[in-house]
């Protein structure tokens, strides 16, 4: 059975009928999706680490320890989405809708696209 | 923070420019300072050394400070850095945003910034640990 932990950045308490952070390091919590074989199987979240200038891969190592495989994000910046590459977790670009399950359908249903270098936030986008 | 020597790797066609700042590095015990004119010199020791920091002056002989933050991170996007800049706070976050930049110095860093570097090097080192002792209690 295929087993997969897909991320997203979270305003507030999150869950699957919350709403998506902006960006993801500055996100309140990260909501969990466990996915088997396409299904849902569990909702879950954890809070974010406090965030401080320049360190965007402390998320990147929480993810990586919590066996996340795909990250649904609306922004992310260079050196974090070369950290998600560095750790074998998939990074996804959604930067239209705030609700967390559209989106998660989206993933499960082959509609959202990986995100490509120069979908990067910022000076890194060059 | 992981009990080794603190590898830091300064990058600046203008040895000069970083000696008080690389002064007060040497005041600390468990630091090693590495230096590069060059960003391709720069690559290459982040590929191959074991370096922690880097610490980019204003000028390199072969591009851009910025132009090779971005490269950096590509390579090593592990490796905290710290680039000397006379923009305006907003103006630098402008041109970094992304790269995850540890901290502004001015040009001509002091002692006393590198102090002040090493805090936040320090504290970032600390968020890990936090973090790693939380989940364990779980």
């Amino acid at each position: 059975m295929a087993r997969v932990r897909i991320a997203i950045p979270s305003e507030g308490q999150g869950g699957l009928d919350g709403i998506r952070a902006g960006h993801f390091g500055h996100c309140d919590v990260f909501t969990f999706v466990d996915l088997e074989d396409g299904q849902i199987m569990e909702v879950s979240t954890i809070a974010n680490v406090e965030h401080m200038q320049g360190g965007c891969m402390v998320p990147v190592n929480l993810l990586a320890e919590h066996k996340v495989n795909a990250l649904i994000v609306g922004g992310i910046g260079m050196r974090p989405l070369m950290g998600f590459r560095g750790v074998g977790i998939t990074v996804y670009h959604e930067d239209q809708r705030a609700e967390i399950r559209p989106v998660v359908n989206d993933l499960i249903a082959g509609k959202l696209s990986v995100i490509s270098d120069n979908q990067v936030c910022g000076g890194g986008n060059k | 923070m992981e009990n080794r020597m603190l590898s830091i790797l300064l990058a600046s066609r203008e040895h000069e420019s970083l000696a008080r700042f690389a002064a007060g590095l040497w005041q600390k015990n468990d630091i090693e300072l590495l230096h590069v004119d060059s960003a391709a010199d720069g690559l290459k020791s982040a590929e191959r050394d074991t370096v922690d920091l880097v610490v980019v002056g204003e000028e390199l002989t072969d591009m851009t400070p910025v132009e090779f933050v971005t490269q950096l991170v590509r390579v090593r996007p592990t490796i905290n850095c710290a680039m000397v800049s006379n923009l305006s706070h907003d103006d630098f976050h402008e041109a970094t945003e992304g790269l995850g930049v540890l901290m502004q110095l001015p040009p001509n860093p002091s002692g006393a910034d590198a102090e002040v570097l090493l805090q936040k090097v320090e504290a970032l080192a600390s968020l890990f640990t936090r973090r790693v002792e939380k989940g364990a209690e779980k």
